[in-house]
């Protein structure tokens, strides 16, 4: 196995190389030919580097401990779906797999496009070919996952228990397939750039690739909360970690691009805006996948001991140097077809939204890459913890989430104040009502402020929602569910892109109650014993001692109570892992109790079953778990296939293409 | 030990209350749930921690955990650390006094938000720098438009219109 896999990529190398020189020389000279072979070659290389993937996976289920890397993270007594999971437990297994989804998504794209597209393929194979052959050469030269050990060790050391939970069975998965897949629309782009051809239908191409990768990275990121609010212990779900962060990063910046390609479709302004965001985006990805590998940034020494950080920044250099080069070379062909009208339009708004979005983006990093300038200039070992991005990220998205509902009722060019007016009465009505409420409920005046701003969002996609279906009902008569289905079947791209909107908002419910009135306590209990946290009583039972195939387990049961009622058991847990006692990983036990989650950790315990626990109530978490599920199917729904009448599209992209041609 | 329990049960009070105002805003509901308290059965709610220590906890870095704050850590070190925050607490030190001393202990890295002073403000001031920059280059893109002139768009001669749609020709047809 070890021998296909490594000569699988090794060929996979040396066809990448092959096809960027074949299609340089096909698009210069104008061989078809050429060019063709070039096609065949990234479908190949796509392939190979598919078979090398495979051989890895079949290497860890034949537990070929020959090979270091499964040695090194899988073990006999592992259950199988982990040992499956392993081979992006560490880094060469993962730079094999985001290898593996850039050249296979690569591939399709330049399959699905072989026709539409046909001036752009030689550039879009050529930029492909480049990202996936510097992959290569770092997998076969630095790091490469089919090393052979000397000696074939009897087991192996096992999965970092960490990564044993099913949480972490999806989390890299998705969130590595988000960077990787980003490298389309980027190659798109630099393809673009190159030829010239920026019409209407590289947008829409572009657009729905982004859309891919923006999705596959919001779930990465959305399973990664999920993960950390199970596993890590401290309550919450985003710990504003330099690794999350990152992460965060080019999900930002893409979205800010998914709005403001919006505009460029419809009204052919802000090209070079556009290119510059696809560009930041994958600079970002490229960033975050090397700075998770590296270790760079939370431990800013380990930068010189890993070998794979210097291969990273170069090629860092080099994608921005190029991909700025050529956006400044294109400047000239690059100016808007149409002008801004008005300041209130719906052009305005997503400038406006961008300006957030990219602030919001430009904070978090700032944030996360000062401790780096601050040791390198100053000699000073600092952190930037939540308090900085709760201070600073938090206004922003207030005003992300005002704009959410203001956005949509502005119209193009330039709005009626009068009708926005009449448009934003029941929205503000709405928000009025909760401020009144809060201000008289709760303590912490800028969660009113906050839930006010989300209610006013939130009633304003609804009454798009309701204009919309009301709009059909009085033309076709349709019943009204029937109505509302039809409305998001036609028009997915405006109203599916509201679900994820409402998706955003409820999440924001879960957030700013989990934010500002999480309750805490901690207690020493003995068997029998109780505390109280909040309305919440919690009934300590005792120790449970239990084994797994690799783990020893400790499992605290705790009685809940609200009030004098009881509602749940919960079990949380502590595991020790073979190999790797001196890190034992944890399982919380969350009761869902009304709309709180009582959220129990067993810290630590005596022989006596004496145990120390710490018991959170986080209100309204549940609402973040709704609004992922609501952001999926929005997600979803907008990938749906749109019938979209041919003959109108032709005389809109004319004026465009004469300007460039 | 009575005073100490009465001035759980307040805190009790306190917490409830807040907590019972989330669910009533989220349902729309009044519902007194205020209602019977009294606890059966040996209580032990011996929290060995004050607010205050739990917030100064929540300013620190646990130095030998990745990310995780003192009061959040499950570490023996942060452990001590949160002991010896109610140690001195109990002593009469002040807040600045006790995150001084684990700044002098372990570097200005183990707090969480860094101190506003000396080249830190850079930290602080970069995020608004950058949003009044944004707004200031979007401000400027807008005159640029306003003063140009007008959004009116010129018509594409016909002849020219012909040309475009001959030279993209079989490429230029849309899928």
């Amino acid at each position: 196995m070890a021998q296909l896999g490594s000569g699988a990529l090794i060929l996979a190398l040396l066809l990448a190389v092959y096809g960027i020189g074949a299609s340089f020389l096909g698009v210069r000279r104008r061989v078809p030919e050429l060019l063709a072979s070039a096609y065949r070659a990234t479908y190949s290389v796509a392939f190979l580097i598919l078979v090398a993937l495979i051989a890895l996976v079949i290497s860890f289920l034949r537990h070929e401990f020959r090979l270091a890397y499964v040695a090194a993270r899988s073990s006999r007594d592992m259950p199988i779906q982990y040992v499956i999971a392993a081979f992006y437990g560490g880094q060469e297994g993962s730079l094999l797999y985001w290898a593996a989804v850039a050249s296979s998504l690569g591939a399709l794209a330049l399959y699905l496009h072989r026709h539409s597209d046909r001036a752009l393929l030689p550039y879009v194979t050529m930029t492909l070919l480049a990202i996936v052959t510097f992959f290569l050469l770092v997998l076969t030269i630095v790091a490469s996952p089919f090393r052979l050990l000397p000696v074939t060790p009897p087991d192996g050391a096992g999965l970092n228990p960490l990564l044993r939970d099913p949480g972490m069975m999806a989390h890299p998965p998705f969130l590595l397939a988000g960077y990787a897949s980003f490298t389309v629309p980027f190659a798109f782009a630099m393809a673009a750039l190159v030829t010239g051809r920026l019409g209407s239908d590289w947008l829409r191409a572009i657009r729905r690739w982004t859309l891919l990768a923006w999705a596959f990275l919001g779930i990465g990121l959305l399973i990664g909360a999920w993960w950390a609010y199970h596993v890590l212990g401290w309550g919450g779900y985003w710990g504003w970690d330099p690794v999350e962060n990152l992460a965060l990063l080019p999900w930002l910046t893409s979205t800010a691009f998914l709005h403001s390609v919006i505009v460029q479709e419809r009204r052919g302004m802000l090209k070079v805006w556009n290119l510059a965001l696809l560009l930041a985006t994958f600079a970002l990805c490229i960033f975050g996948t090397f700075i998770v590998r590296s270790g760079m940034l939370s431990s800013v020494h380990a930068f010189a001991v890993s070998t794979i950080g210097h291969w990273f920044l170069v090629y860092l250099a080099l994608v921005l140097i190029v991909g700025i080069g050529l956006l400044l070379y294109r400047l000239p062909g690059l100016q808007s077809e149409r002008q801004i009208e008005s300041v209130t339009s719906r052009e305005g708004g997503f400038l406006l939204n961008n300006l957030l979005l990219t602030a919001m983006a430009f904070a978090v990093f700032w944030g996360t890459t000062f401790p780096l300038f601050s040791e390198l200039f100053w000699g000073t070992r600092i952190t930037v913890g939540p308090p900085f991005y709760n201070r600073v990220v938090g206004p922003l998205l207030l005003g992300l989430l005002a704009f959410m509902g203001l956005g949509p009722l502005l119209a193009w060019r330039r709005t009626e104040i009068p009708l926005l007016l009449r448009n934003l009465r029941w929205p503000l009505v709405a928000a009025g009502v909760v401020a009144g409420f809060g201000v008289v409920l709760l303590d912490r005046w800028w969660a009113v402020v906050a839930y006010a701003v989300t209610v006013f969002a939130f009633a304003a996609t609804l009454q798009e929602y309701w204009r919309g279906i009301r709009a059909r009902r009085r033309n076709v008569r349709e019943a009204l569910p029937v109505a509302a289905w039809e409305l998001l079947r036609r028009n997915n791209r405006r109203y599916g892109g509201y679900l994820v909107h409402l998706a955003m908002l409820l999440m924001a419910v879960g957030i700013i109650a989990s934010n500002a009135f999480q309750l805490e306590r901690q207690f020493v209990l003995r068997p029998g014993e109780q505390g109280s946290v909040g309305p919440y009583t919690i009934v300590y039972r005792g120790l449970d001692d239990r084994r797994t195939r690799d783990a020893e387990v400790v499992a605290a049961k705790v009685d809940v109570y609200r009030g004098e009622r009881y509602a749940a058991t919960v079990e949380s847990y502590r595991f020790f892992y073979r190999n790797y006692e001196d890190q034992p990983t944890a399982r919380m036990g969350i009761a869902l109790v009304g709309l709180d989650d009582v959220y129990v950790v067993l810290d630590r315990w005596e022989d006596d079953d004496t145990a120390s626990i710490r018991v959170y109530v986080n209100p309204l978490v549940i609402w973040i778990w709704i609004g992922g599920a609501v952001f999926v199917l929005g997600t979803l729904t907008l990938f749906w296939p749109q019938p979209v009448p041919a003959p109108a599209r032709l005389p809109r992209t004319v004026p465009g293409m004469a300007r460039e041609a | 030990m009575t005073e100490r329990r009465w001035r759980a049960r307040v805190r009790w009070w306190r917490v409830t209350r807040s907590s019972a105002r989330v669910s009533l805003l989220v349902l729309g509901l009044v519902i007194v749930a205020l209602m019977g308290f009294s606890s059966s059965g040996p209580v032990r709610a011996e929290e060995a921690l004050s607010p205050e220590a739990l917030e100064i906890a929540n300013q620190l870095n646990c130095p030998v955990c990745q990310g995780q704050s003192v009061r959040d850590s499950n570490s023996e070190l942060a452990r001590q650390m949160r002991q010896l925050i109610q140690q001195k607490l109990e002593a009469g030190e002040s807040r600045e006094d006790i995150l001084q001393y684990f700044v002098d202990r372990y570097g200005v890295s183990v707090l969480r938000e860094p101190p506003r002073q000396g080249y830190f403000w850079i930290l602080w001031w970069g995020p608004l720098v950058g949003l009044v920059g944004g707004t200031l280059l979007l401000v400027l893109y807008l005159r640029r438009r306003d003063s140009a002139v007008g959004g009116v768009e010129e018509p594409v001669p016909s002849e020219e219109l012909r040309r475009v749609e001959q030279l993209l020709g079989p490429e230029g047809r849309v899928r």
